[in-house]
């Protein structure tokens, strides 16, 4: 049955001009297969390029085939089609390429060839009725991508291509309905599962309210995740009791570590009995009207099931402020003037803020490490990423690895900068795997040698141990609520009546390396501290300005980019997230939006925020 | 003198060290200002100094300054310099007046390169610590010639400091980074001449060409737009944005308009996108300077390609048809 739901398989009765030709069609979303192999379900940029993809993540050693079957009603001659995309095209083989089996036989054309996302033919096949079977074969491991698989029996239809005419034909493919059929209803509705998501579904959760709590992936924890593995930093303001359920040890970004504590954050937000848990449903869009969000739609990432989320009230927690942008609700997005809230700050000058605005916020990273194998491992030749890394050599990754450019938006072009930092990590360890002896005919390489030959067995032992394929993002939009957090709330350690977010660390925001020199590595950042005592975020920057129920927790709270430097660590967004959800709880109480908890029920608030600890 | 004698002696280790003609001609200096902190108990005389075509290159000062909270350590005697716009660019020792770390031990070369670099780390750690972070009293060390003890060094401030020297690291960085190179500033203002404005904008510091370019209206833009041009695309990114930023677009002669266009392909990607917003983004400037992106579409990437053809079918420019379609 399963099955059946996963693929659909469709006929459709096609009319060209006045003669009816009865043609069979089937498409197979890669993401649904039932056995994925080691291929991995990639939903980071379904806004983008239309859905979530298989993506074989391999680091350099070609990965598992994955497969699935599905049903031939018609038996014939089918023409197959693959959505792929080759994601470094140039003078070498693509990085990414992969073949299709179909009953058991390779079809003709290799595939991951486009330049980008589009339909790729494989090869024509002759299929009899029945269950057969279908299968990607990865060939290099470095991130070939599917998205989808087509068999047509009409050898000349057209598919679309472009987005809407693509995501229109798609839906009806697979018989999607217009809107959900499924629909359940809730108290709260927290979109994104990252430390702010959690620590708002379990505030709301003890204070008596029935939580949805919607993540696109299948474990919780966002950037403290294991799947990203930053570690959590700040302190805990009046929320420590909550947020120790869901916070990390400092080990060091990118460490296995996070791995056991992703298992302690799960179990901690499973006993709670009424926050309904969505994993690998990711929203897709909002229904507003009148400034006010009646229900959140979403899509399994796998199955493609969707579900409308009902409720009074929503927070969102995705960090690109998805469900505010879905909704309408304002933001911004880039570098303001120093001189619109006043931030600049001379020691960094410029780097610090501009004079005048612009997008270059503050990038994504890609953590990654290597292990000592202990013997001798090869690395593929990888020319396609030598570009990027030039002659920068590195074995492992840590928060520095960050990649933002003026010219690229953190949303809309996330998988451009995730495959920047593909070509990044590749290259910089191909380089370290094959230092550049010192020249035979130097001093330096008679004095070297004995450092040389250790150096070259070190890099020869290595291997990638992990490389992560989801983008840690520090920011992008930030919704806009009734106060703005600016570097002046911190310079001034600002006291609000409504102070609910307390933090000590010192504000920290990034600038790219190659900005003072241009020969400089564009991958990486380093940090600016502007150290200072206690700083509070107040309650007014945690819910929308123009959408009645919409709070916001975490990175795209209401803040200017610099305003955003000091709370965007997760121990803050967690409190943020914490407080969000007791101040839902009143909202549920009294039956009114965020706005009215400021103006009528602070008192209340305030003290139920207390008596967390 | 001394100066000479000791360059030519150890000019192989020493951070700042001069060839005896630069030194020579680093001598002609005279006079700025005197330098009071009662913080780092100074008191000193700080000197402009000048190049063979007697135009002002940098200052420079003689310092005998107390680092230690105790008595494990001698005073520091150096002479400091620094640029017009007042940043740190090096120090020179004196001779008999070694640095030296935890129990006197003198300073060995690796140690004044690290103090060089540390100071010109305008981004050190030391500027967010407070003299208590730096040591750790829970450990003590006990001195061999000094019946003294004195804690151990942090692991997180390591890094920013010369081990066995963490007091002068601390001492030093505040002060040739600190108040000094506002009342530096404020001199160079007081002696600012066009002269002046030329050596900042050919400097190697990126924040000393900023001091420049920020001291510039729209006029001073206008009347030195070769000069501008010749620093746009030879300078850091961030410079270069800034400029592309700042200034007073278009010109009235469009033979300057093309000259500033013509600087396009030397940018990097940043001032690049920054280029491109401006020149698609403003109103004004799309009449005379949008067209003018015909003679670089060989430059274009996609995404700017992208951006030139939207503004220009936006704009209603002729021809888009034969150019973009």
């Amino acid at each position: 049955m399963m099955m059946m739901k996963k693929i659909f398989v469709a006929a459709f009765i096609m009319l060209i001009g006045i003669a009816e030709i009865n043609a069979q069609s089937i498409l197979i979303e890669a993401e649904s297969f039932t056995d994925k192999g080691g291929w991995v379900v990639d939903p980071q940029f379904v806004e983008q390029m239309g859905s979530p993809y298989l993506l074989a993540h391999g680091m350099g050693k070609p990965v598992k085939d994955a497969s699935t079957a599905f049903s031939v009603r018609k038996p014939g001659l089918y023409y197959v089609w693959v959505r792929t995309k080759n994601w470094v095209p140039g003078n070498w083989d693509a990085p990414g390429r992969f073949k299709l089996l179909v009953d058991g036989q390779k079809l003709e054309r290799t595939l991951g060839l486009n330049p980008e996302w589009n339909w790729e033919f494989a090869g024509e096949i002759q299929l009899g009725k029945g269950t057969k079977q279908i299968s990607l074969q990865d060939l290099t491991g470095f991130e070939g991508r599917c998205d989808a698989i087509y068999l047509t029996m009409d050898e000349s239809e057209k598919i679309p291509s472009e987005m809407a005419g693509l995501k229109k034909w798609r839906s009806n493919k697979l018989g999607e309905p217009i809107v959900p059929e499924k629909n359940e209803k809730y108290d709260l509705v927290v979109v994104g599962g990252g430390i702010a998501g959690c620590a708002a579904s379990i505030a709301a959760a003890e204070q008596g309210l029935k939580v949805a709590l919607i993540h696109d992936r299948p474990v919780l924890g966002g950037n403290a995740s294991g799947e990203i593995r930053v570690h959590t930093l700040g302190i805990y303001g009046k929320f420590e009791r909550i947020i120790k359920m869901l916070d990390t040890e400092h080990y060091p970004n990118g460490s296995p570590a996070a791995l056991k504590e992703d298992q302690r954050r799960m179990d901690n937000v499973r006993q709670y009995k009424n926050i309904s848990l969505y994993l690998n449903y990711r929203a897709y869009d909002a229904d507003a009207r009148h400034s006010k969000i009646n229900s959140v739609d979403a899509r399994h990432t796998s199955t493609g099931e969707l579900i409308r989320f009902e409720a009074p009230l929503f927070v969102d927690c995705t960090g690109d402020g998805w469900i505010g942008y879905w909704a309408g609700a304002e933001y911004s997005y880039g570098r303001e003037a120093s001189s619109k809230y006043g931030e600049d700050w001379d020691a960094h000058g410029l780097l610090w803020s501009p004079e005048t605005p612009d997008k270059m916020v503050m990038g994504s990273s890609v953590l990654w490490r290597s292990e000592n194998a202990g013997k001798k491992v090869g690395f593929p030749e990888v020319p396609w990423a030598l570009d990027v890394a030039n002659n920068y050599a590195a074995k492992n990754g840590e928060w520095q690895w960050e990649f933002t450019r003026n010219d690229l938006s953190q949303i809309d072009d996330a998988e451009h900068i995730r495959d920047h930092m593909f070509r990044a990590i590749y290259g910089s360890f191909y380089n370290f795997k094959n230092p550049t002896a010192p020249s035979s005919n130097t001093d330096q390489a008679l004095t070297d040698t004995p450092d040389w030959q250790k150096k070259q067995e070190h890099a020869d032992s290595l291997q990638l141990q992990w490389v992560s394929y989801l983008l840690g993002k520090r920011e992008s939009r930030r919704l806009i609520g009734d106060h703005i957090y600016t570097f002046n709330d911190v310079r001034d350690n600002t006291r609000f009546e409504d102070s609910v977010v307390f933090e000590n660390r010192a504000v920290d925001v990034h600038y790219q390396i190659n900005l003072l020199d241009a020969d400089q590595p564009d991958f990486l950042s380093e940090a600016m501290f502007y150290n200072t005592r206690q700083y509070i975020v107040p309650y007014r920057s945690l819910y929308s300005k123009n959408i009645d129920n919409l709070f916001m927790a975490g990175r795209n709270f209401s803040s200017s980019h610099i305003g955003l430097g000091g709370p965007r660590v997760m121990l803050t967004t967690g409190q943020m997230g914490a407080a969000v959800g007791v101040a839902a709880s009143l909202c549920i109480k009294y039956n009114v939006n965020p706005r009215a908890i400021y103006a009528s029920h602070l008192e209340e608030y305030l003290g139920l925020i207390e008596s967390q600890k | 003198m001394r100066h000479v004698l000791f360059g030519l002696l150890f000019f192989t280790f020493l951070p700042g060290f001069r060839t005896a003609d630069e030194l020579e001609n680093s001598q002609k200096c005279r006079k700025a200002f005197v330098y009071k902190s009662e913080a780092l108990a100074l008191n000193e005389t700080i000197e402009l100094c000048f190049d063979t075509a007697g135009i002002p290159s940098k200052y420079k000062a003689e310092v005998n300054m107390p680092v230690c909270d105790d008595t494990l350590c001698a005073n520091v005697v150096l002479v400091f310099y620094w640029d017009l716009a007042g940043h740190y660019t090096g120090f020179d020792t004196i001779p008999g007046k070694p640095l030296t770390k935890f129990d006197h031990q003198e300073f060995a070369k690796e140690d004044y390169q690290k103090m060089d670099q540390i100071l010109k780390d305008r981004n050190s750690m030391l500027r967010i610590l407070e003299k208590g972070d730096l040591i750790d009293k829970t450990v003590k060390m006990k001195a061999k010639t000094v019946d003294a003890v004195t804690g151990a060094t942090p692991a997180t401030v390591k890094n920013a400091v010369v081990e066995g020297a963490v007091y002068s690291s601390f001492t030093l960085w505040h002060f040739v980074n600190g108040t000094i190179q506002n009342e530096l500033a404020a001199y160079t203002m007081s002696q600012y001449s066009d002269t002046i404005l030329r050596v900042m904008l050919e400097s190697r510091n990126y924040e000393t060409q900023l001091f420049a370019l920020r001291q510039m209206n729209d006029d001073d833009f206008r009347q030195h737009a070769n000069l501008i041009f010749s620093i746009l695309g030879h300078s850091s990114p961030l410079i270069n944005a800034y400029i592309i930023a700042k200034l007073p677009l278009p010109f009235s002669n469009q033979e300057i308009n093309k000259k500033f266009i013509s600087r396009f392909p030397e940018l990097d990607d940043y001032s690049k996108s920054i280029f491109i917003d401006r020149i698609t983004g403003e109103d004004s400037l799309i009449p005379s300077l949008l067209p003018l992106m015909i003679s670089q579409i060989e430059h274009l990437d996609n995404r700017q390609l992208a951006l030139i053809s939207a503004s220009w079918r936006k704009y209603g420019l002729p021809g888009y048809s034969e150019l973009f379609d």
